[in-house]
């Protein structure tokens, strides 16, 4: 500190009061220095601040900052890298945990290097040490979460002031050595983000280079997801009030099943699904594990027919490249690099916004969350960058998903009371036993307020696309990964069950000059049918990669040919998430389910082995079991032996 | 795979607690903290019985 000369100087220079009292002091002890006047309140006014205190106190912030940064980082990289976990963090989490860690650590240096000029204490810096310590051992400590919060703080505390007696006694040679590292790890966190950022940079550059010519004239293919909208929440599919007037217009232009189902009734597998064609068997999906290279997908075969392929996911837990969904494409933009996004790469920002600072301040919405502004804009700037090969563009929009949090002026349900703001704010994790009628008109109202603004920027994404004259030649597919519970069989939200509310959703094809216009069709089809209906679409003289039929055989009929035979359709979810959502009485806290739809009755196998029988024509609510009732006791067995057989390929190639 | 469950929606809630490790943690702290008080009675104890 006080050995630096020029450190001496600008620490002299920063002396507000007293410049001719000596800033000599016995920094090491403490010690008052020898001009100063010991007497009385005027001791405090007179003692000058230790040289360079305030700036060992910022160099403070930034060492601990840096080292927590690194420390967490370096923790998910042997979970995701060693291990094959999942993080669910940004992919940049590894320099992006250091940079948050420093502006929240930069702030505390701030107030303690304030608060060192205030009280002219000279122990100052060694308590500013320990409090970084704590914050910095309390912050890795979050890593771990299942300790409560206050066991956290005292061990933290603990820690810190065992290690402030250490710095007591080190101070002199611990700053210096502390000024030198920091510079290093600063250096080592540019390094990570320059070479991540520039990496995905050149990997993107490197893929479409390396893309083969494309055939000309083929259909660009716009592929619309929209998470967590259940059909009955569009116009076209009945919905009351004109919800949905654009995408209710889009049908009008197209094919619009209205009885499309989902694999599965949650974003991983049921997204998995209608990229690979596999039912969520097949696949290696669920809550922890993402989607292994085992089967080919819908990117991949576009992209080897030269097809420039490109992903905006809102979705950032389980449409990330991280969970294999983004495989195949050129580029993907999945995390959105905001204040939230860095936030929630850290143990302490995710403490911070999820049980500190949300509850206090009202926060309702999910940290990070991409709207559908966001997403199109990505997109239509992809669109004016590329070249003039045609295009696969998956597009998945999260804005119906719970918190349901619409945007002005589309916020029509504003929780008043405390209790209906916990509907918004932790309706993933409340429990519903006490759920009421206001209640849960008030989410399903915030739902629906939230279709409302996803349809009007799907209207503007059309225009715009109009506008450009990218429509003409654009195979447009809206789907939708699952629904969402309102109370439907006394369940909430998603994951948790496989009643049509969560598998039955909404499938628009659009393909102007080249499929009917304004048809509906009323038999019911699997999503898992998408890519190869879409590679049948683009290119019907290669082989087709993808199992199942191609969705094109129900519009293509034929006046005087018979209608395509019905087909068996499963969906399936792997076993209980461990969140309330799953809890109690959800029929997924029993263990994995699987169900089968094929005509009107739908088989649903429940975890604890209990099965459920409707009738889903007459009974499109699923009130009525028929399970038990002798006369379906053949029906129930034909979907149960279909069930079973799921697993083998037979069944899901020919139908 | 321990922690993605709480990442994966970074939920913090009273379900999630494990007592006991909570409890030892706590208790950890507590004695880091106080770590200088208890040698000093440590000390005094000893003093005390060296001078009977």
């Amino acid at each position: 500190m006080h050995d630096d000369p020029s450190a001496q100087s600008t620490a002299l220079l920063e002396e507000e009061q007293s410049p001719s009292v000596s800033p000599c002091i016995d920094d090491e002890k403490g010690a008052l220095p020898q001009s100063a006047t010991p007497e009385g309140d005027s001791e405090l006014q007179h003692r000058p601040i230790p040289i360079g205190q305030r700036r060992d106190i910022l160099l403070g912030a930034v060492w601990f900052a840096l080292v927590t940064g690194l420390l967490e980082g370096g923790y998910w990289c042997i979970e995701k890298y060693c291990l094959g976990n999942l993080s669910f963090l940004n992919p940049g989490f590894y320099w992006m945990a250091p940079v948050t860690y420093l502006v929240i650590f930069g702030v505390a240096g701030l107030v303690l290097a304030w608060l060192a000029g205030h009280t002219r204490h000279p122990s100052m810096l060694t308590f500013s040490l320990t409090l970084m310590t704590l914050l910095s051992v309390f912050s890795l400590l979050n890593l771990y979460p299942k300790i409560h919060f206050l066991a956290q703080f005292l061990l933290a505390g603990g820690v810190a002031t065992t290690l402030g007696s250490f710095y007591d006694r080190r101070r002199k040679t611990l700053t210096p050595w502390m000024r030198k590292t920091a510079c290093c790890l600063m250096l080592a966190v540019a390094g990570l983000a320059i070479y991540q950022q520039t990496s995905e940079h050149f990997q993107e550059q490197r893929a479409m280079a390396s893309l083969p010519p494309a055939t000309a004239g083929n259909p660009n293919v716009l592929f619309l997801v929209l998470d967590t909208v259940r059909a009955d929440a569009l116009g076209a599919y009945g919905a009351e009030g004109n919800p949905t007037p654009a995408l209710d217009k889009l049908a009008r232009k197209g094919v619009l099943f209205e009885q499309a189902v989902s694999t599965a009734s949650w974003t991983l597998p049921a997204t998995a699904g209608m990229l690979t064609g596999q039912p969520p068997h097949e696949l290696s999906t669920d809550w922890l594990h993402g989607l292994t290279e085992k089967h080919a997908t819908l990117a991949e075969s576009l992209r080897d027919r030269g097809y420039a392929t490109a992903g905006f996911a809102a979705n950032v837990r389980y449409c990330t490249r991280e969970v294999g969904i983004g495989r195949g494409f050129v580029h993907y933009e999945d995390f959105p690099y905001s204040p939230g996004d860095f936030l929630n790469c850290t143990a302490l920002g995710r403490r911070l916004i999820f049980s500190l600072l949300s509850p206090r301040l009202g926060f309702t919405d999910m940290p990070a969350r991409k709207s559908a502004a966001d997403i199109n804009a990505g997109f239509l700037d992809w669109l004016d960058q590329r070249d003039e090969r045609p295009y696969f563009a998956f597009l998945n929009y999260i804005d119906a998903h719970s918190p349901y949090v619409a945007p002005e002026p589309f916020r029509q349900h504003v929780p008043r009371t405390a209790a209906e703001r916990e509907v918004f704010r932790f309706w993933w994790y409340a429990k519903k036993d006490n759920v009421t009628p206001e209640d849960k008109k008030l989410a399903r109202g915030g739902y629906d307020d939230c279709i409302r603004y996803l349809d009007q920027q799907l209207g503007r994404l059309f225009d715009e696309l109009e506008r450009k004259g990218q429509l003409e030649n654009t195979i447009v597919v809206v789907t939708a990964d699952h629904g969402e519970h309102f109370g439907d069989h006394g369940i909430y939200l998603h994951g948790n069950s496989l009643y049509q509310a969560l598998v039955h959703v909404p499938l628009l094809i659009v393909w102007p000059e080249q499929i009917p216009h304004d048809r509906s069709i009323a038999a019911p089809v699997s999503l898992a049918n998408l890519p190869r209906t879409i590679v049948d679409l683009v290119d019907d003289e290669e082989a087709n990669p993808f199992p199942g039929r191609s969705l094109s055989a129900w519009w293509n009929v034929a006046e005087d040919s018979a209608t395509p035979q019905p087909q068996p359709l499963f969906s399936a979810i792997s076993g209980p998430l461990p969140l309330p959502p799953c809890h109690g009485r959800s029929p997924a806290a029993g263990g994995s389910m699987s169900s089968v739809r094929f005509g009107d009755h739908k088989l649903i196998l429940n975890g604890d082995g209990r099965e459920e029988l409707y009738n889903i024509t007459s009974d499109p609510g699923e009130l009525h079991d028929l399970s038990a009732k002798p006369k379906f006791r053949e029906t129930r067995d034909r979907l149960r032996e279909m069930l079973e057989k799921t697993k083998t390929q037979e069944i899901r190639e020919n139908g | 795979m321990i922690f993605s469950d709480l990442v994966l929606f970074a939920y913090v809630g009273p379900e999630t607690f494990l007592p006991l490790v909570s409890a030892l943690a706590a208790a950890g702290g507590a004695v880091m903290m106080g770590w200088r008080q208890v040698r000093r009675g440590f000390d005094w104890c000893v003093r005390l019985i060296v001078r009977r």
